[in-house]
């Protein structure tokens, strides 16, 4: 009984931690995993309060209970109905009628997919369903065939609906064999290895985070040999995600009594492609041996053995292409077609398969070398998966080209750097793999760490957590985005861009982003207010439109403008602005009358001036949109002043402007722009946008320049005094260079600069935001820009327009 | 001399499987096959006490899939066995233990 509470305590005390940490770090926020863990949690608690052999039959019930809280009844049962499904064509006995059976299973879920366009309840449940079974089932479906103990039906909903699944679409494939296997016996084991797993899952997920926001550099950054050097190497080691969300899915299943086997080791510590294979994840590749690589090499007996390996291998490196194409298909809906996806496997297929072929070929094998050797081989190793890994992940062969490239183009003194630091890389490790043959060190770290130190190691971060959230200005603490996750700098521009529709067809995202589109939230280019517009203009906004967008009403009136109706002249005494900006003037993810142009136009009517403030933001736009728009719309409406609004990293959103621009392949209208564009030599069918980003950063300061003499000119053609509002984005992780160069701009053109830099400050973030996901400012967002905007506007009139000025009563 | 025979009489038109039972009965001349194998393809061919006969190969990943392969290969040749592809995986081929009681079962 002791032994027993002991070990519920012990259980309840992890879920307890983990919940803590998962819930101050946000882990894994982009799913929703932080916010159901605690129903996790507790859920795997009362698993466990259970007797044994009723656990199995509580399984599926709790998987279910998860999903109904996340999705609901009806998407629920559907899913629910599919994995019975499922299920029910593991029983036929015969085995050609079995897989026929379940290929249109899956025929059909594609069919329905394509149907409902991917989309609604329907179409969700397909998703969802497929994602449970994609890769499973297939394993199921093979080993049940020699299974002497055919598992009961039961156990078969067990294996194919599990828990961690729903929030993880990239879901380790659990060898059904092992699961079915799952003991009594080993139940402590098993609890004892999700203790672990669920903390190394959390610090695999840390650190994954600290390369993402603070090391990994973008594609746009990559200036000097270490900028490259960092890229390479970072990019795998972002692998880090995956492995941790294995080991947390792993601990879960392991607290609820599954002990499974070891799903990665030690993967940057590999010494060859044939060490590569044995570590990196494992799961994969047990489920390739069992179901393709076997059957087929025992089918090739009589082939000679060196040609039926080289063959097998290669058809297994295709097959796994083609599977991680089929899981893309089920979390994302469309098949990637990729040629760096395709060249990836085949150059990893290519180097599996000669290795293969030398081993086999060999009469002895000697997994052992010289621990100098052993340290260089895994340098080497980390080096070319890193390489590979830069190719796999690049968004296209055209991209991944042109990064290498620019090692060939490093200056002597830079090649001399790169070239050291590479060698001094190598013979580091191969001395510190010496050192820790002759004195063990690294015994501390690579021995079995003591119990207690899981518990300890939360507990720490807990502590850390909690001092963090508690302090006044959490952004002043050193890495504070590690608790307050974000996207990174280059997702976040990706994200900011405007142009969304590209990235659903685009394959080669961050999983971040990923995780982003994989939400059901409405996305800003899904705005049903937007229709396509011509030149400059990607887009406008209909006129006279009602929509709900991002749950929120959304109103435009007669002129296009997400705004209140006017005339199109001012009444005699109003004081009319025409704002300029993007998707935080248009009040992305806030409801009418809450953008901060109408709580601002109320506090000037309020205090005595008859205000009228034209919101002509359209979510996207930036100075290239606003030059086009001041040019050629703000002067039918009369205005007293022009306000234009930056937002951070000007220069880099111009430049994606033109870039956008390009890619539609849009008339840029303007001589100047049609200049840059031809000087530049850009072309967006010849080369990636990395290529072309890096040919128009030359001209940046000159199109700033441009950009606000255009303003100028526009603003001087009707008389105009008008305004540049510099509000900065919020927690944006770029510092700002080009406040400085677009103030100084701004005042040598004449106009006036108000910097609203501090607007945000004493704030958290997410106090301020509309979502997680969503970095638009929320209704207390807009109050507090509007607040802070509002006396200086006010001065601005008292100062330009003093006849707009009531008079004091006497 | 014992070999000769073996191989005269297994070219025979008899079943094969029937006559190779007569010697792969032998436990111990299967794990000292089944180790003799092991030390060769993994160990370097040094036998230094690092390999049991209840040592964890393909568990513990000492065992990859081409030396599982060979060692497949290399059992159906020495007793005149067929291994299925199902077949090759921990409940198997695991360890010695494991290997020796698996042939000696396909032989029975």
């Amino acid at each position: 009984m002791t032994g027993r509470i002991k070990e519920l305590s012990g259980i309840a005390l992890i879920l307890l931690l983990a919940a803590g940490v998962i819930h101050l770090f946000r882990i894994e926020y982009l799913s929703g995993f932080d916010q159901y863990f605690p129903f996790i949690a507790g859920v795997v608690f009362l698993h466990n309060l259970f007797p044994y052999r009723l656990r199995d039959c509580l399984f599926p019930f709790w998987t279910f209970a998860l999903l109904l809280l996340s999705a609901g009844v009806t998407i629920a049962s559907g899913v629910l109905g599919i994995i019975f499904l499922a299920v029910a064509i593991t029983f036929i006995p015969q085995k050609g009628f079995r897989n026929f059976s379940a290929f249109l299973l899956f025929t059909g879920m594609i069919a329905l997919r394509i149907l409902f366009h991917n989309e609604g309840i329907a179409g969700t449940i397909i998703t969802v369903g497929g994602i449970f079974i994609m890769l499973r089932f297939i394993f199921l479906l093979y080993e049940i065939s020699f299974m002497k103990v055919k598992p009961s039906f039961l156990l078969r909903v067990n294996y194919l609906f599990m828990l961690p699944n729903i929030f993880f679409p990239l879901f380790p494939v659990v060898d059904p064999l092992v699961f079915f296997k799952h003991r009594e016996e080993d139940a402590a084991e098993a609890n004892t290895q999700g203790k672990s797993w669920l903390a190394r899952g959390i610090l695999h997920l840390l650190f994954y985070r600290f390369i993402y926001l603070y090391i990994a550099p973008s594609i746009y950054e990559l200036h000097s040999w270490f900028d490259l050097l960092t890229f390479i190497l970072c990019g795998y080691s972002l692998i880090l995600r995956l492995s941790g969300i294995f080991y947390l899915s792993g601990g879960i299943l392991g607290l609820m009594g599954y002990k499974l086997p070891p799903v990665f080791e030690n993967y940057f510590l590999v010494r060859n492609f044939r060490d590569l294979w044995r570590r990196i994840n494992l799961y994969w590749r047990h489920f390739m041996w069992r179901v393709f690589y076997y059957p087929m090499i025992f089918k090739l007996k009589r082939w000679p053995q060196k040609r039926a390996v080289l063959f097998t291998v290669l058809v297994m490196f295709g097959v796994t292409w083609l599977l991680h194409g089929w899981q893309w298909y089920w979390v994302k809906g469309f098949f990637p077609i990729v040629p760096n996806d395709i060249l990836y496997w085949s150059l990893f297929g290519i180097i599996l398969a000669y290795v293969s072929v030398r081993a086999f070929s060999k009469d002895k094998n000697n997994l052992a070398a010289s621990p100098f050797m052993n340290g260089i081989g895994i340098v080497s190793m980390f080096f070319a998966m890193s390489l590979l890994w830069s190719l796999w992940t690049a968004s296209s062969l055209t991209e991944w080209l042109y990064i290498m490239s620019k090692f060939s183009k490093l200056d002597l003194r830079d090649s001399i750097f790169l070239i050291s630091s590479v060698i001094g890389i190598f013979l580091f490790g191969g001395i510190l793999s010496v050192l820790q043959d002759k004195i063990n060190l690294f015994g501390f770290f690579v021995r079995e760490p003591r119990k207690e130190m899981k518990f300890i190691f939360l507990a720490l971060l807990i502590g850390t957590g909690i001092i963090y959230k508690t302090g006044n200005h959490l952004s002043d603490y050193p890495f504070s985005k590690i608790v307050d996750p974000q996207l990174n700098s280059f997702d976040r521009m990706i994200v900011e861009r405007g142009y969304y529709e590209q990235l659903l067809t685009t394959p080669k995202i961050s999983q971040e982003i990923n995780s982003l589109f994989t939400k059901p939230e409405q996305k800003d280019f899904q705005n049903p207010a937007y229709e396509k517009a011509t030149g400059l203009l990607p887009k406008k906004i209909k006129p006279s439109f009602s929509t709900v967008f991002k749950g929120k009403l959304f109103t435009t009136n007669c002129f296009g403008m997400r705004d209140r109706a006017y005339p199109l002249q001012p009444d005699p005494g109003v004081y009319r602005i025409c704002l300029l900006g993007g998707s935080y003037e248009m009040g992305s993810g806030v409801a009418d009358g809450e953008p901060y142009e109408q709580l601002m136009e109320d506090s000037l009517n309020r205090s005595g001036i008859k205000t009228e403030i034209l919101n002509m933001g359209v979510g996207g736009y930036s100075l290239l949109q606003m030059v086009k728009m001041a040019d050629s719309n703000c002067a039918q409406y009369s205005p007293n002043a022009i306000a234009f609004v930056s937002h951070s990293s000007e220069k880099q959103r111009m430049i994606e402007s033109i870039l956008d621009l390009v890619a539609r392949n849009s008339d840029p209208e303007y001589p100047y722009l049609k200049k840059v564009i031809r000087e530049s030599g850009i072309a967006s069918k010849k080369m990636c946008r990395a290529e072309m980003y890096d040919r128009l950063l030359p001209y940046s300061d000159s199109l700033l320049h441009w950009a606000f003499h255009q303003m100028a000119e526009s603003c001087r053609q009707f008389h105009n005094q008008s305004v540049w509002i510099y509000l900065p984005a919020i927690g944006d992780l770029r510092a700002d260079d080009d406040l400085a160069t677009c103030k100084a701009i701004a005042q040598s053109e004449g106009f006036q600069v108000i910097d609203l830099s501090n607007v945000y400050n004493g704030f958290d973030n997410n106090k301020i935001t509309v979502s997680d996901e969503d970095t638009h400012p929320n209704e207390l967002g807009h109050q507090l820009i509007a607040h802070e905007l509002f006396p200086e506007i006010r001065k601005k009139i008292e100062r330009d327009n003093a006849e707009f000025i009531p008079a004091k009563k006497e | 001399m014992r070999e000769t025979i073996l191989f005269l009489y297994s070219h025979t038109p008899i079943a094969n499987k029937q006559n190779a039972n007569l010697f792969a009965m032998n436990k111990d001349e299967i794990r000292s096959t089944v180790r003799a194998f092991l030390i060769d393809n993994i160990f370097g061919g040094k036998d230094d006490g690092k390999l049991q006969d209840d040592t964890a190969l393909i568990s513990s990943r000492i065992m990859d899939s081409i030396i599982a392969l060979k060692l497949v290969s290399h059992l159906e040749d020495k007793f005149h066995v067929e291994l299925e592809a199902h077949e090759v995986d921990q409940d198997n081929l695991d360890t010695i233990n494991k290997m020796v009681e698996f042939i000696s079962s396909k032989g029975k």
